[in-house]
């Protein structure tokens, strides 16, 4: 008996290690059970608070990723960036002059408090959020009646509310009717045909909010989960500021794909290390979610070279070119003067220039990123993959001879005059933007004999003072809305945004731009490209910017979540996620 | 033989003469650990001096090798995040250090020392003024006056200079006024009063002088205190700016790669302590030396 007994045990053994290996290298290490987990709570870190998750108030990529999901639009773009129906059946019918738009909605959808949505819903969204005059109430800005809206005095609060119950012309788009209950039809000052794209940008002024909550609370209804009220697949449930916010999916949603995931926890964190170690330790599912996928280089690299985490890296190209700002204009309203200014003529723009070939893109990516995080900027203003997106190597800008940039400053300023005492303004908020300051400052100093100071300003603060003019050279990019040319010059330079004095970073001013681009917004897309690409050699030709990267966003997803992912523009909504057994 | 005996068993034993500054000395120098720190605080100066006209590489040069890089033969300390050489910043960054350390101290001697002495000596509404000044400056948190004034004045080693003086004269100054205080009825300021010295002369002609070891103390233990400061100012990006690496900023962008690349945090963090230590070895060890009361 017991030499049997010790040989049983003995391949008892034998058996409970292979049973360990096995369990060691089952689905958690490698090969992911197809089965859906019990708990489906998907936990996500953001690395700062919401700004505001108000459609006509918001502003920040980081908070639409947020109300996308609680918020829909009549149109929306999918996760291939098609413009599809959303709250309407089916995509507008358009009249051949391209003026009228006529949407019909579905009849079956409800707010997450079970009101049912009209066309009326749809009057009073739009006409809030242009009466507001949010960040993107321009997305309205092609609506007959945009004029007079935009110029309203009654912005926020009970008063607007007032004027918005008895439909007061100066707070409603003379172009947005509802012919009946599920009708509703719009009609453009001037042809747009960004106007489709511009209303389905996600979480913004194009969302349908419900009147009944609104009015209770007309500016911080969005704080109170019980007041958060959309159309979206998820409702807030909690919201405790600077610190944690909660989801929950609705149950019987109207639209499609119905969540799998119940429940959305997300801590409110500060920091993008500790959010990693945290996901790495298993108390989140993903990172990257929420318009935070600029993870930290290093981290990016550590994760790169651990073998059981190296899998879970996602490295997508988002739709974010960043660049170098010179100040163009020096008057009353704008304090920056400098050498670069367009009243300098020909020697302030080869100072530009000097500058602008004095810098080491290939190198920036290569130091900064690792490329891996960003990708030198040689395609011109608007990102590689988008639309009007010109072609690698096109832009004379993003050329690096550093002999003809020694040659253009000591041509242009010979005793170093000009060039004395000179900084560059950056918000230090994003660790890349203080690395990038600084690989300018040494390029600068290497390549051109020229030091530059480095003046780091805390993000809303250095907005507000780029805005309005303050800063000689400085950091600046832009995200793209939508897959639209017209997102990128509308928003930046010319009479639009109101350059030379308001809303503008360059102070850029040209009549033929405006010009250029008036006729470009009004064609449609196709016929508007070539346009829209003179456009842009038109700011090459002057040397308004230096094109420095394009950005590269990173995710980490665990090999549990299925459906998680990003495109170009934006995370993937919460319902398409599954979590599976893990 | 007897007469011998004698002679020598009278012979009185004369004390060893010294000054108060040789005899300083003398028990510095029997203190290993202020010898050690000073020899290291020496070696730190020549550092810094010789960083002046020279270092492995261009302290600002980005690029010149791997980004994160580890130690290796050509780069001693490694690269950090743009991939310049740590060694090469650090040599430079001691330059900060000591600049501030020891900038700082001489300003709030010049500073301190004479307000200190000022209202010890003629104490009354002056003494009064003086230390309700000082209590309203202890009052408010130093990290914050400092952070203000760098916000205004601009952050640059100058003005970081100055906000750290701005947080610490008063130190000095309560420990001159104490000193002044005490001295002034001592004999021999009474027989300088007496003599009809005037009252310049007897502040800084014999008050001060007698004063000096403590106030010798207190700035060399103050030096470590504002290099700590200035590294922490530093390590919040409000302290000297790019290029220019100091330690708290090296440190800074350390602790941001710190599971990656470690040593970029340990070779800063390493120089920072050794000379706070140091600092604080040697100060202890004046204390030592100059304080009558501690002679063996």
């Amino acid at each position: 008996m017991a030499p049997f007994s010790w040989r049983l045990l003995k391949i008892l053994g034998v058996g409970a290690a292979l049973s360990l290996v096995v369990v060691a290298c089952g689905p958690g290490n490698g090969t992911q059970s197809n089965n859906l987990a019990a708990n489906q709570t998907l936990k996500f870190p953001i690395l700062g608070d919401f700004g505001t998750l108000d459609p006509a108030q918001l502003n920040a990529e980081t908070d639409s990723e947020i109300a996308q999901n609680v918020f829909n639009g009549l149109v929306k773009f999918d996760n291939n960036l098609n413009i599809v129906p959303d709250i309407a059946s089916k995509l507008p019918d358009v009249s051949s002059d391209g003026m009228t738009y006529t949407f019909t909605l579905r009849q079956d959808v409800t707010f997450s408090n079970g009101d049912k949505v009209t066309s009326k819903d749809v009057l009073y969204s739009w006409n809030r959020a242009a009466a507001e005059q949010g960040a993107y109430a321009g997305n309205l800005a092609a609506i007959k009646g945009y004029d007079v809206v935009s110029n309203n005095k009654v912005t926020s609060g009970a008063p607007l509310e007032a004027l918005l119950e008895k439909n007061d012309p100066s707070v409603t788009l003379s172009g947005l009717t509802a012919p009946d209950q599920y009708t509703v039809k719009v009609q453009l000052s001037s042809p747009a045909g960004w106007f489709l794209s511009a209303i389905a940008l996600e979480a913004t002024t194009g969302m349908v909010v419900d009147q009944n909550v609104v009015k209770n609370d007309f500016d911080n209804w969005w704080t109170k989960p019980a007041e958060m009220v959309g159309t979206g697949a998820y409702k807030m449930t909690a919201y405790t500021p600077k610190q944690s916010v909660d989801f929950q999916a609705i149950s019987n949603w109207w639209g499609s794909p119905k969540p799998t995931v119940q429940k959305v926890h997300i801590d409110i964190l500060s920091n993008a290390e500790s959010a990693i170690t945290a996901y790495e330790q298993g108390s989140y599912d993903i990172y990257g979610y929420g318009g935070y996928s600029n993870a930290p280089i290093d981290a990016i690299l550590r994760i790169q070279g651990t073998a059981n985490e190296k899998n879970q890296l996602l490295l997508h190209p988002k739709v974010r070119t960043t660049w170098l700002q010179f100040n163009l204009v020096h008057d009353a309203a704008r304090s920056a003067a400098g050498p670069f200014l367009l009243s300098g003529g020909t020697t302030a723009k080869n100072l530009r220039l000097a500058f602008a070939l004095a810098i080491d893109k290939t190198k920036l990516a290569t130091v900064v990123c690792h490329d891996i995080v960003c990708a030198p900027a040689t395609g011109g203003l608007i990102t590689k993959g988008l639309i009007g997106y010109v072609g690698d190597n096109t832009d004379p800008l993003a050329k690096f001879d550093a002999t003809q940039a020694k040659q253009l400053l000591t041509q242009n300023d010979p005793d170093g005059s000009k060039t004395k005492g000179l900084s560059y303004a950056y918000d230090p908020n994003n660790p890349i933007n203080t690395t990038v300051a600084q690989f300018l400052q040494d390029q600068w100093q290497t390549n051109l004999g020229v030091h530059v100071d480095l003046q780091p300003v805390d993000h809303s603060a250095f907005i507000k003072g780029y805005l309005s003019g303050k800063y000689v050279m400085a950091r600046n990019g832009w995200q793209a809305d939508y897959n639209h040319p017209q997102d990128w010059y509308d928003n930046l330079w010319g009479k639009i945004p109101g350059c030379p004095d308001a809303n503008c970073g360059s102070g850029y001013d040209n009549s033929a731009y405006d010009t250029l681009l008036a006729k470009a917004d009004a064609e449609p897309l196709q016929q508007a490209i070539p346009d829209y690409q003179a456009l842009g050699k038109m700011l090459e030709d002057d040397v308004t910017y230096v094109p420095l990267y394009y950005s590269v966003g990173a995710f980490l997803l665990k090999p549990y979540v299925r459906g998680a992912g990003t495109n170009n523009f934006f995370d993937y909504y919460w319902d398409q996620i599954q979590i599976l057994s893990h | 033989m007897a007469t011998a005996a004698a002679v020598v068993a009278v012979r009185p034993i004369e004390p060893e003469q010294a000054s108060l500054w040789s005899d300083a000395w003398r028990r510095l120098r029997r203190n290993r650990f202020a010898l050690v720190a000073s020899i290291y605080l020496l070696l730190l100066v020549a550092v810094a001096l010789i960083s002046t006209v020279w270092t492995p590489y261009r302290m600002s040069a980005v690029g010149i090798t791997e980004t994160y890089a580890p130690p290796t033969a050509a780069h001693l300390l490694g690269s950090d995040e743009l991939g310049r050489d740590i060694l090469s910043r650090l040599m430079v960054g001691a330059q900060v250090s000591l600049i501030v350390g020891v900038g700082t101290q001489i300003l709030v001697l010049a500073v301190g020392v004479p307000i200190g002495l000022l209202a010890g000596y003629y104490r009354g509404w002056l003494d009064q003024i003086v230390t309700f000044i000082i209590n309203v400056f202890y009052g408010i948190p130093d990290l914050l006056v400092a952070m203000i004034l760098v916000f205004i004045l601009g952050p640059s080693l100058r003005n970081i200079i100055i906000a750290i003086v701005a947080t610490r004269w008063m130190d000095m100054a309560r420990l001159v006024r104490g000193q002044a205080m005490s001295l002034r009825e001592r004999e021999f300021v009474e027989a300088g009063r007496a003599a009809g010295a005037r009252p310049i002369k007897m502040l800084f002609g014999h008050i001060l002088p007698n004063a000096l070891g403590p106030i010798i103390v207190q700035a060399t233990l103050g030096i470590p205190a504002a290099i700590l400061f200035e590294a922490f100012l530093s390590f919040l990006g409000v302290g000297v700016q790019p290029p220019t690496p100091s330690w708290g900023s090296m440190a800074n962008e350390g602790v941001m790669a710190i599971q990656y690349a470690p040593h970029m945090v340990i070779a800063p963090s390493i120089a920072l302590s050794l000379t706070l230590m140091a600092f604080n070895f040697l100060g202890d060890g004046l204390r030592d030396a100059l304080d009558p009361r501690s002679r063996r």
